[in-house]
Protein backbone atom coordinates (compact mmCIF):
# COMPACT_ATOMS: atom_id res chain seq x y z
CA UNK A 1 0.00 0.00 0.00
CA UNK A 2 2.80 2.38 0.83
CA UNK A 3 5.37 0.34 -1.02
CA UNK A 4 8.37 2.39 -1.96
CA UNK A 5 11.94 2.02 -2.91
CA UNK A 6 13.92 4.26 -0.72
CA UNK A 7 16.58 4.87 1.77
CA UNK A 8 14.38 3.95 4.73
CA UNK A 9 13.49 0.57 3.25
CA UNK A 10 9.96 0.86 4.50
CA UNK A 11 7.74 -1.63 2.79
CA UNK A 12 4.13 -1.86 3.87
CA UNK A 13 3.00 -3.98 0.98
CA UNK A 14 -0.16 -5.81 1.89
CA UNK A 15 0.23 -9.56 1.50
CA UNK A 16 4.04 -9.50 1.33
CA UNK A 17 4.91 -8.95 5.01
CA UNK A 18 5.89 -12.37 6.25
CA UNK A 19 5.29 -13.62 9.76
CA UNK A 20 9.01 -14.35 10.02
CA UNK A 21 9.81 -10.70 9.33
CA UNK A 22 7.27 -9.52 11.90
CA UNK A 23 8.65 -11.87 14.54
CA UNK A 24 12.17 -10.69 13.77
CA UNK A 25 11.16 -7.07 14.33
CA UNK A 26 9.35 -7.93 17.54
CA UNK A 27 12.48 -9.73 18.71
CA UNK A 28 14.59 -6.62 17.95
CA UNK A 29 12.22 -4.46 20.01
CA UNK A 30 12.42 -7.08 22.77
CA UNK A 31 16.23 -6.84 22.78
CA UNK A 32 16.09 -3.03 22.97
CA UNK A 33 13.51 -3.26 25.74
CA UNK A 34 15.72 -5.59 27.79
CA UNK A 35 18.54 -3.06 27.45
CA UNK A 36 16.19 -0.29 28.60
CA UNK A 37 15.21 -2.37 31.60
CA UNK A 38 18.87 -2.74 32.57
CA UNK A 39 19.39 1.01 32.23
CA UNK A 40 16.36 1.59 34.42
CA UNK A 41 17.73 -0.84 36.98
CA UNK A 42 21.06 0.98 37.05
CA UNK A 43 19.38 4.28 37.90
CA UNK A 44 19.01 3.24 41.52
CA UNK A 45 17.03 5.55 43.80
CA UNK A 46 16.76 8.36 41.21
CA UNK A 47 14.04 6.40 39.44
CA UNK A 48 11.79 7.22 42.37
CA UNK A 49 12.16 10.93 41.61
CA UNK A 50 10.70 10.34 38.15
CA UNK A 51 7.89 8.18 39.49
CA UNK A 52 7.04 10.64 42.26
CA UNK A 53 7.13 13.54 39.80
CA UNK A 54 4.79 11.82 37.35
CA UNK A 55 2.41 10.77 40.12
CA UNK A 56 2.41 14.28 41.63
CA UNK A 57 1.64 15.79 38.21
CA UNK A 58 -1.19 13.33 37.59
CA UNK A 59 -2.76 13.80 41.03
CA UNK A 60 -2.46 17.59 40.79
CA UNK A 61 -4.27 17.84 37.46
CA UNK A 62 -6.84 15.22 38.55
CA UNK A 63 -7.93 17.27 41.55
CA UNK A 64 -7.51 20.58 39.74
CA UNK A 65 -9.85 19.52 36.92
CA UNK A 66 -12.29 17.95 39.38
CA UNK A 67 -12.34 21.18 41.37
CA UNK A 68 -12.71 23.32 38.23
CA UNK A 69 -15.66 21.31 36.96
CA UNK A 70 -17.38 21.16 40.37
CA UNK A 71 -16.98 24.86 41.19
CA UNK A 72 -17.35 26.49 37.77
CA UNK A 73 -19.43 26.04 34.65
CA UNK A 74 -16.47 25.33 32.40
CA UNK A 75 -17.98 22.13 30.97
CA UNK A 76 -21.73 22.50 30.63
CA UNK A 77 -23.38 19.28 29.57
CA UNK A 78 -20.72 17.06 31.15
CA UNK A 79 -20.74 15.52 34.59
CA UNK A 80 -17.68 15.63 36.84
CA UNK A 81 -17.04 11.97 36.08
CA UNK A 82 -17.23 12.54 32.32
CA UNK A 83 -14.80 15.46 32.64
CA UNK A 84 -12.39 13.21 34.48
CA UNK A 85 -12.73 10.57 31.76
CA UNK A 86 -11.44 13.15 29.25
CA UNK A 87 -8.44 13.86 31.45
CA UNK A 88 -7.79 10.18 32.21
CA UNK A 89 -8.05 9.16 28.56
CA UNK A 90 -5.57 11.91 27.64
CA UNK A 91 -3.17 10.87 30.41
CA UNK A 92 -3.42 7.16 29.56
CA UNK A 93 -2.80 7.72 25.85
CA UNK A 94 0.05 10.11 26.63
CA UNK A 95 1.61 7.54 28.95
CA UNK A 96 1.37 4.75 26.35
CA UNK A 97 2.83 7.01 23.66
CA UNK A 98 5.76 7.96 25.88
CA UNK A 99 6.31 4.32 26.84
CA UNK A 100 6.59 3.33 23.18
CA UNK A 101 8.27 6.38 21.65
CA UNK A 102 10.65 7.56 24.40
CA UNK A 103 13.61 7.00 22.09
CA UNK A 104 12.63 9.99 19.94
CA UNK A 105 13.88 12.28 22.71
CA UNK A 106 17.40 10.94 22.12
CA UNK A 107 17.36 11.30 18.34
CA UNK A 108 19.06 14.69 18.19
CA UNK A 109 22.16 13.33 19.86
CA UNK A 110 22.30 10.47 17.35
CA UNK A 111 22.18 12.91 14.45
CA UNK A 112 24.78 15.39 15.75
CA UNK A 113 27.17 12.62 16.85
CA UNK A 114 26.86 10.67 13.59
CA UNK A 115 25.71 7.46 15.27
CA UNK A 116 22.53 7.66 13.19
CA UNK A 117 24.63 6.46 10.22
CA UNK A 118 25.30 3.21 12.01
CA UNK A 119 21.58 2.72 12.59
CA UNK A 120 20.79 3.29 8.91
CA UNK A 121 23.35 0.64 8.00
CA UNK A 122 21.69 -2.03 10.12
CA UNK A 123 19.55 -4.68 8.39
CA UNK A 124 16.32 -3.63 10.05
CA UNK A 125 13.88 -0.77 9.82
CA UNK A 126 15.54 2.26 11.48
CA UNK A 127 12.22 3.16 13.13
CA UNK A 128 12.69 0.14 15.40
CA UNK A 129 15.64 1.97 16.93
CA UNK A 130 15.03 5.69 16.59
CA UNK A 131 11.25 5.70 16.99
CA UNK A 132 10.58 2.80 19.36
CA UNK A 133 14.04 1.80 20.62
CA UNK A 134 12.58 -0.44 23.30
CA UNK A 135 9.78 0.13 25.78
CA UNK A 136 10.11 2.71 28.55
CA UNK A 137 9.11 0.54 31.49
CA UNK A 138 8.57 3.44 33.84
CA UNK A 139 5.75 4.82 31.72
CA UNK A 140 4.49 1.33 31.01
CA UNK A 141 4.28 0.54 34.72
CA UNK A 142 2.40 3.78 35.35
CA UNK A 143 0.02 3.00 32.46
CA UNK A 144 -1.37 0.00 34.33
CA UNK A 145 -2.91 1.85 37.30
CA UNK A 146 -3.88 4.65 34.88
CA UNK A 147 -5.82 2.14 32.78
CA UNK A 148 -7.52 0.82 35.91
CA UNK A 149 -8.50 4.33 37.09
CA UNK A 150 -9.67 5.20 33.58
CA UNK A 151 -11.87 2.09 33.30
CA UNK A 152 -13.26 2.67 36.79
CA UNK A 153 -14.43 6.15 35.79
CA UNK A 154 -15.62 4.97 32.37
CA UNK A 155 -17.80 2.35 34.04
CA UNK A 156 -19.36 5.09 36.22
CA UNK A 157 -20.76 6.72 33.07
CA UNK A 158 -24.38 5.58 32.81
CA UNK A 159 -25.94 4.04 29.73
CA UNK A 160 -22.84 2.62 28.07
CA UNK A 161 -22.96 -0.64 26.13
CA UNK A 162 -20.34 -2.93 24.63
CA UNK A 163 -20.34 -0.93 21.40
CA UNK A 164 -19.37 2.23 23.33
CA UNK A 165 -16.38 0.48 24.85
CA UNK A 166 -15.30 -0.94 21.45
CA UNK A 167 -15.57 2.47 19.83
CA UNK A 168 -13.60 4.02 22.70
CA UNK A 169 -10.67 1.64 22.36
CA UNK A 170 -10.70 1.81 18.55
CA UNK A 171 -10.56 5.60 18.70
CA UNK A 172 -7.71 5.40 21.21
CA UNK A 173 -5.91 3.21 18.69
CA UNK A 174 -6.67 5.85 16.06
CA UNK A 175 -5.15 8.41 18.41
CA UNK A 176 -2.07 6.25 18.75
CA UNK A 177 -1.65 6.30 14.95
CA UNK A 178 -1.83 10.12 14.99
CA UNK A 179 0.72 10.23 17.79
CA UNK A 180 2.99 7.93 15.77
CA UNK A 181 2.70 10.27 12.82
CA UNK A 182 3.60 13.27 15.01
CA UNK A 183 6.67 11.50 16.30
CA UNK A 184 7.80 10.60 12.77
CA UNK A 185 7.32 14.26 11.84
CA UNK A 186 9.57 15.20 14.75
CA UNK A 187 12.22 12.72 13.58
CA UNK A 188 12.05 14.20 10.08
CA UNK A 189 12.43 17.72 11.48
CA UNK A 190 15.34 16.41 13.52
CA UNK A 191 17.16 15.27 10.38
CA UNK A 192 16.51 18.51 8.49
CA UNK A 193 17.24 20.89 11.37
CA UNK A 194 18.50 18.89 14.45
CA UNK A 195 15.75 20.68 16.42
CA UNK A 196 14.16 17.66 18.08
CA UNK A 197 13.89 18.74 21.69
CA UNK A 198 11.72 21.80 21.15
CA UNK A 199 9.66 20.07 18.43
CA UNK A 200 8.75 17.13 20.63
CA UNK A 201 7.94 19.39 23.57
CA UNK A 202 5.72 21.55 21.34
CA UNK A 203 3.85 18.34 20.48
CA UNK A 204 3.50 17.58 24.22
CA UNK A 205 2.28 21.10 25.01
CA UNK A 206 -0.23 21.15 22.15
CA UNK A 207 -1.65 17.74 23.07
CA UNK A 208 -2.19 19.04 26.62
CA UNK A 209 -5.20 20.86 25.13
CA UNK A 210 -6.79 17.41 25.26
CA UNK A 211 -6.98 17.46 29.06
CA UNK A 212 -10.35 19.11 28.50
CA UNK A 213 -13.01 18.41 25.87
CA UNK A 214 -12.70 20.62 22.80
CA UNK A 215 -16.09 22.19 23.57
CA UNK A 216 -14.57 24.51 26.16
CA UNK A 217 -12.32 26.22 23.65
CA UNK A 218 -13.34 28.87 21.17
CA UNK A 219 -14.61 27.81 17.75
CA UNK A 220 -11.38 28.79 16.00
CA UNK A 221 -9.25 26.77 18.41
CA UNK A 222 -11.62 23.79 18.07
CA UNK A 223 -11.11 23.93 14.30
CA UNK A 224 -7.32 24.13 14.66
CA UNK A 225 -7.27 21.30 17.19
CA UNK A 226 -9.41 19.07 14.96
CA UNK A 227 -8.27 19.71 11.41
CA UNK A 228 -4.94 21.58 11.48
CA UNK A 229 -3.10 19.97 14.41
CA UNK A 230 -5.54 17.11 15.12
CA UNK A 231 -4.79 16.66 18.80
CA UNK A 232 -8.53 16.83 19.40
CA UNK A 233 -9.04 13.80 17.17
CA UNK A 234 -6.22 12.10 19.00
CA UNK A 235 -7.27 12.59 22.63
CA UNK A 236 -10.84 13.93 22.75
CA UNK A 237 -12.55 11.93 20.00
CA UNK A 238 -12.18 8.60 21.88
CA UNK A 239 -14.25 9.99 24.74
CA UNK A 240 -16.71 11.65 22.38
CA UNK A 241 -17.13 8.24 20.77
CA UNK A 242 -17.60 6.62 24.18
CA UNK A 243 -20.35 9.13 24.99
CA UNK A 244 -22.05 8.71 21.58
CA UNK A 245 -21.32 12.32 20.64
CA UNK A 246 -19.79 11.61 17.24
CA UNK A 247 -21.59 11.26 13.92
CA UNK A 248 -20.68 8.66 11.32
CA UNK A 249 -18.99 11.30 9.16
CA UNK A 250 -16.82 12.31 12.12
CA UNK A 251 -15.65 8.72 12.53
CA UNK A 252 -14.75 8.67 8.84
CA UNK A 253 -12.96 12.03 9.20
CA UNK A 254 -11.01 10.74 12.20
CA UNK A 255 -9.85 7.67 10.29
CA UNK A 256 -8.99 9.74 7.22
CA UNK A 257 -7.02 12.22 9.33
CA UNK A 258 -4.99 9.52 11.05
CA UNK A 259 -4.25 7.60 7.83
CA UNK A 260 -3.50 10.79 5.92
CA UNK A 261 -1.25 12.15 8.65
CA UNK A 262 0.61 8.87 8.94
CA UNK A 263 1.13 8.71 5.19
CA UNK A 264 2.33 12.31 5.11
CA UNK A 265 4.78 11.64 7.94
CA UNK A 266 6.28 8.69 6.05
CA UNK A 267 6.65 10.82 2.91
CA UNK A 268 8.33 13.61 4.89
CA UNK A 269 10.62 11.06 6.51
CA UNK A 270 11.74 9.69 3.14
CA UNK A 271 12.19 13.23 1.85
CA UNK A 272 14.27 14.21 4.87
CA UNK A 273 16.55 11.19 4.48
CA UNK A 274 17.50 12.43 1.02
CA UNK A 275 18.84 15.59 2.67
CA UNK A 276 20.59 13.84 5.53
CA UNK A 277 24.22 14.83 5.85
CA UNK A 278 26.11 12.71 8.24
CA UNK A 279 28.18 14.38 10.93
CA UNK A 280 30.70 11.61 10.47
CA UNK A 281 30.97 8.48 12.55
CA UNK B 1 35.60 44.67 36.86
CA UNK B 2 32.55 43.73 34.83
CA UNK B 3 34.36 43.54 31.48
CA UNK B 4 34.91 39.75 31.58
CA UNK B 5 31.25 39.16 32.43
CA UNK B 6 30.14 41.52 29.66
CA UNK B 7 32.00 39.21 27.25
CA UNK B 8 29.93 36.30 28.52
CA UNK B 9 26.78 38.34 27.98
CA UNK B 10 27.79 39.04 24.38
CA UNK B 11 28.77 35.42 23.72
CA UNK B 12 25.53 34.07 25.22
CA UNK B 13 23.47 36.47 23.14
CA UNK B 14 25.32 35.42 19.98
CA UNK B 15 24.82 31.72 20.78
CA UNK B 16 21.05 32.14 20.87
CA UNK B 17 20.97 33.51 17.34
CA UNK B 18 23.42 30.97 15.94
CA UNK B 19 20.58 28.45 15.56
CA UNK B 20 17.65 30.59 14.57
CA UNK B 21 15.13 27.78 14.06
CA UNK B 22 15.97 26.44 17.50
CA UNK B 23 15.41 29.91 18.90
CA UNK B 24 12.06 30.25 17.10
CA UNK B 25 10.84 26.83 18.26
CA UNK B 26 11.88 27.64 21.82
CA UNK B 27 9.85 30.85 21.78
CA UNK B 28 6.91 29.08 20.10
CA UNK B 29 6.93 26.47 22.82
CA UNK B 30 6.91 29.10 25.59
CA UNK B 31 4.01 30.86 23.84
CA UNK B 32 1.99 27.64 23.50
CA UNK B 33 2.42 26.83 27.20
CA UNK B 34 1.20 30.28 28.15
CA UNK B 35 -1.65 30.16 25.62
CA UNK B 36 -2.95 26.80 26.92
CA UNK B 37 -3.11 28.06 30.52
CA UNK B 38 -4.79 31.31 29.40
CA UNK B 39 -7.36 29.50 27.23
CA UNK B 40 -8.43 27.24 30.10
CA UNK B 41 -9.14 30.19 32.40
CA UNK B 42 -10.70 32.20 29.59
CA UNK B 43 -13.05 29.26 29.06
CA UNK B 44 -13.90 29.21 32.78
CA UNK B 45 -14.90 32.87 32.75
CA UNK B 46 -16.85 32.69 29.52
CA UNK B 47 -19.52 30.88 31.52
CA UNK B 48 -18.91 32.25 35.03
CA UNK B 49 -18.41 35.77 36.39
CA UNK B 50 -16.26 34.56 39.27
CA UNK B 51 -14.42 31.45 40.34
CA UNK B 52 -12.45 30.61 43.48
CA UNK B 53 -12.95 34.14 44.75
CA UNK B 54 -11.44 35.72 41.64
CA UNK B 55 -13.25 37.78 39.04
CA UNK B 56 -12.53 37.30 35.36
CA UNK B 57 -10.38 40.45 35.24
CA UNK B 58 -8.41 39.46 38.33
CA UNK B 59 -7.73 35.87 37.19
CA UNK B 60 -6.82 36.68 33.60
CA UNK B 61 -4.57 39.50 34.76
CA UNK B 62 -2.99 37.09 37.23
CA UNK B 63 -2.36 34.49 34.49
CA UNK B 64 -0.79 37.11 32.22
CA UNK B 65 1.40 38.74 34.89
CA UNK B 66 2.46 35.41 36.42
CA UNK B 67 3.16 34.09 32.92
CA UNK B 68 5.43 37.06 32.28
CA UNK B 69 7.17 36.91 35.66
CA UNK B 70 7.42 33.13 35.50
CA UNK B 71 9.25 33.38 32.15
CA UNK B 72 11.78 35.70 33.77
CA UNK B 73 12.20 33.85 37.05
CA UNK B 74 12.21 30.24 35.86
CA UNK B 75 14.30 30.61 32.71
CA UNK B 76 17.89 29.65 33.29
CA UNK B 77 21.09 28.40 31.70
CA UNK B 78 22.20 26.79 34.94
CA UNK B 79 21.00 23.33 33.86
CA UNK B 80 24.19 23.15 31.76
CA UNK B 81 26.30 23.33 34.95
CA UNK B 82 25.57 19.71 35.82
CA UNK B 83 26.99 18.50 32.51
CA UNK B 84 30.04 20.71 32.97
CA UNK B 85 30.69 19.21 36.39
CA UNK B 86 30.26 15.64 35.18
CA UNK B 87 32.51 16.09 32.15
CA UNK B 88 35.11 18.17 33.99
CA UNK B 89 34.62 21.33 31.91
CA UNK B 90 34.00 23.31 35.08
CA UNK B 91 37.74 23.27 35.77
CA UNK B 92 38.13 25.94 33.09
CA UNK B 93 36.04 28.32 35.19
CA UNK B 94 37.70 27.36 38.45
CA UNK B 95 41.17 28.13 37.06
CA UNK B 96 40.19 31.54 35.70
CA UNK B 97 40.30 34.67 37.92
CA UNK B 98 36.55 35.17 37.62
CA UNK B 99 33.60 34.23 39.78
CA UNK B 100 31.77 31.15 38.53
CA UNK B 101 28.51 32.39 39.98
CA UNK B 102 28.86 35.82 38.37
CA UNK B 103 29.46 34.15 35.00
CA UNK B 104 26.17 32.34 35.33
CA UNK B 105 24.42 35.43 36.59
CA UNK B 106 25.58 37.12 33.39
CA UNK B 107 24.43 34.31 31.12
CA UNK B 108 21.14 34.00 33.01
CA UNK B 109 20.65 37.75 32.59
CA UNK B 110 20.69 37.31 28.80
CA UNK B 111 18.39 34.30 28.97
CA UNK B 112 15.91 36.14 31.16
CA UNK B 113 15.93 39.26 28.98
CA UNK B 114 15.23 37.21 25.87
CA UNK B 115 12.46 35.38 27.69
CA UNK B 116 11.01 38.68 28.88
CA UNK B 117 10.93 40.09 25.34
CA UNK B 118 9.40 36.85 24.03
CA UNK B 119 6.83 36.84 26.82
CA UNK B 120 5.81 40.42 26.07
CA UNK B 121 5.29 39.55 22.41
CA UNK B 122 3.25 36.50 23.41
CA UNK B 123 1.13 38.55 25.80
CA UNK B 124 0.46 41.16 23.11
CA UNK B 125 -0.68 38.39 20.73
CA UNK B 126 -2.99 36.91 23.38
CA UNK B 127 -4.45 40.33 24.23
CA UNK B 128 -5.09 41.02 20.54
CA UNK B 129 -6.70 37.59 20.05
CA UNK B 130 -8.84 37.41 23.16
CA UNK B 131 -9.19 41.12 24.13
CA UNK B 132 -9.52 40.37 27.83
CA UNK B 133 -10.36 43.06 30.37
CA UNK B 134 -7.29 43.43 32.56
CA UNK B 135 -6.45 45.21 35.79
CA UNK B 136 -3.49 47.41 36.55
CA UNK B 137 -1.60 47.80 39.83
CA UNK B 138 -3.53 49.87 42.40
CA UNK B 139 -0.54 52.16 42.99
CA UNK B 140 3.15 52.61 42.22
CA UNK B 141 3.94 51.13 45.65
CA UNK B 142 2.62 47.80 44.36
CA UNK B 143 5.03 47.98 41.44
CA UNK B 144 7.94 48.67 43.81
CA UNK B 145 6.87 45.82 46.07
CA UNK B 146 6.57 43.50 43.08
CA UNK B 147 10.10 44.41 41.99
CA UNK B 148 11.47 43.65 45.45
CA UNK B 149 9.62 40.32 45.50
CA UNK B 150 10.91 39.65 41.99
CA UNK B 151 14.49 40.23 43.10
CA UNK B 152 14.00 37.73 45.93
CA UNK B 153 12.36 35.28 43.53
CA UNK B 154 15.27 35.56 41.12
CA UNK B 155 17.72 34.93 43.95
CA UNK B 156 15.78 31.90 45.20
CA UNK B 157 15.47 30.26 41.79
CA UNK B 158 19.11 30.98 40.92
CA UNK B 159 20.29 29.31 44.10
CA UNK B 160 17.93 26.33 43.88
CA UNK B 161 18.84 25.75 40.22
CA UNK B 162 22.51 25.88 41.17
CA UNK B 163 22.01 23.38 44.00
CA UNK B 164 20.14 21.00 41.69
CA UNK B 165 22.91 21.24 39.09
CA UNK B 166 25.57 20.78 41.76
CA UNK B 167 24.18 17.31 42.40
CA UNK B 168 26.50 16.57 39.49
CA UNK B 169 29.32 16.46 42.04
CA UNK B 170 27.83 13.25 43.38
CA UNK B 171 25.65 11.67 40.68
CA UNK B 172 25.24 11.54 36.90
CA UNK B 173 21.45 11.28 37.11
CA UNK B 174 20.74 15.00 37.32
CA UNK B 175 17.66 14.94 35.16
CA UNK B 176 15.72 13.11 37.90
CA UNK B 177 16.25 16.02 40.35
CA UNK B 178 15.56 18.61 37.68
CA UNK B 179 12.39 16.84 36.56
CA UNK B 180 11.06 16.74 40.12
CA UNK B 181 11.92 20.42 40.61
CA UNK B 182 10.13 21.26 37.36
CA UNK B 183 7.02 19.33 38.40
CA UNK B 184 6.92 20.93 41.86
CA UNK B 185 7.28 24.36 40.26
CA UNK B 186 4.44 23.62 37.86
CA UNK B 187 2.17 22.55 40.71
CA UNK B 188 2.88 24.94 43.58
CA UNK B 189 4.72 27.99 42.25
CA UNK B 190 1.51 29.61 41.03
CA UNK B 191 1.95 29.49 37.26
CA UNK B 192 -1.20 27.62 36.29
CA UNK B 193 -3.37 29.17 39.01
CA UNK B 194 -2.96 31.43 42.05
CA UNK B 195 -2.09 29.13 44.91
CA UNK B 196 -4.45 30.89 47.33
CA UNK B 197 -7.32 28.96 45.66
CA UNK B 198 -5.93 25.82 47.28
CA UNK B 199 -7.43 24.69 50.61
CA UNK B 200 -6.16 26.91 53.44
CA UNK B 201 -3.99 24.26 55.18
CA UNK B 202 -2.25 23.51 51.88
CA UNK B 203 -1.79 27.20 51.06
CA UNK B 204 -0.38 28.10 54.48
CA UNK B 205 1.83 25.01 54.41
CA UNK B 206 3.27 26.13 51.07
CA UNK B 207 4.25 29.47 52.59
CA UNK B 208 6.94 27.58 54.51
CA UNK B 209 8.49 26.50 51.19
CA UNK B 210 10.41 28.74 48.78
CA UNK B 211 8.09 28.12 45.81
CA UNK B 212 5.40 30.78 46.41
CA UNK B 213 8.11 33.44 46.60
CA UNK B 214 9.35 32.73 43.07
CA UNK B 215 6.61 34.49 41.11
CA UNK B 216 3.30 34.01 42.97
CA UNK B 217 4.02 36.76 45.51
CA UNK B 218 5.56 39.12 42.95
CA UNK B 219 2.34 38.76 40.94
CA UNK B 220 0.08 39.22 43.94
CA UNK B 221 2.07 42.25 45.08
CA UNK B 222 1.66 43.77 41.62
CA UNK B 223 -2.09 43.14 41.60
CA UNK B 224 -2.58 44.35 45.16
CA UNK B 225 -2.20 42.76 48.60
CA UNK B 226 -3.10 43.99 52.08
CA UNK B 227 -0.06 45.76 53.56
CA UNK B 228 0.20 43.42 56.55
CA UNK B 229 0.23 40.31 54.34
CA UNK B 230 2.75 41.94 52.04
CA UNK B 231 5.17 42.67 54.87
CA UNK B 232 4.92 39.11 56.21
CA UNK B 233 5.38 37.66 52.72
CA UNK B 234 8.33 39.96 52.12
CA UNK B 235 9.89 38.69 55.31
CA UNK B 236 9.45 35.13 54.06
CA UNK B 237 10.97 36.03 50.69
CA UNK B 238 14.03 37.63 52.32
CA UNK B 239 14.50 34.68 54.68
CA UNK B 240 14.32 32.17 51.82
CA UNK B 241 16.67 34.28 49.70
CA UNK B 242 19.25 34.23 52.47
CA UNK B 243 18.71 30.58 53.24
CA UNK B 244 19.08 29.46 49.63
CA UNK B 245 22.27 31.51 49.25
CA UNK B 246 23.74 29.82 52.34
CA UNK B 247 22.71 26.37 51.13
CA UNK B 248 24.11 27.03 47.65
CA UNK B 249 27.48 28.12 49.04
CA UNK B 250 27.60 25.15 51.41
CA UNK B 251 26.84 22.64 48.64
CA UNK B 252 29.36 24.35 46.34
CA UNK B 253 32.21 24.14 48.84
CA UNK B 254 31.33 20.59 49.86
CA UNK B 255 31.14 19.55 46.22
CA UNK B 256 34.49 21.11 45.33
CA UNK B 257 36.18 19.34 48.26
CA UNK B 258 34.89 15.97 47.09
CA UNK B 259 35.15 16.63 43.35
CA UNK B 260 37.15 14.47 41.00
CA UNK B 261 36.83 13.78 37.29
CA UNK B 262 38.72 11.99 34.50
CA UNK B 263 41.80 13.91 33.40
CA UNK B 264 41.67 16.47 30.60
Amino acid sequence: MFGTKGYANIHFQVGKVSMKEILKQIHIVYIFSKANLRVMGSMGYTIWFFLVGKIVRFVFFFFFIKSLVMKTNIMPGYSVNEALVFYLAFTFLDSIVQAIYRRVYQFRQMVVSGSFDLILLKPYNPFLNILIGGIDFMDLILSIPLAAILMYHVMQVPGLGLSNYIVFWLMLLNGLIIATAFHIFVLSVGILTTSVDHAIMIYRDVTSLGRFPLDIYRKQMRFVATYIIPVGVMVAFPVYGLLDKLTFSQYVEAAAISIGLFGASILLWEHSLRYYQSAGS
Amino acid sequence: MFQPYAQYVRATLASYFAYRLNFALWRLRAFIQFLVAFMVWEAVFRSSTSAFGYSSEMMLTYIIVSGFLGEIVLSTRIDAVAGMIIQGDIIEYLLKPISFFKVYMATDFVDKMLNAVGAIIGIIVVILLFQPVLLGPPSWLNVVAALIFLLCGLTITFCINMVVSMMGFWTHDIWAYRFLFYIINMVVAGGFFPIDILPSPVFYGLLFTPFPYMFYFPTKAFLGMPLGQMIIALGGAVVWSGLTIVIMKYVWHKGLREYSFPGR
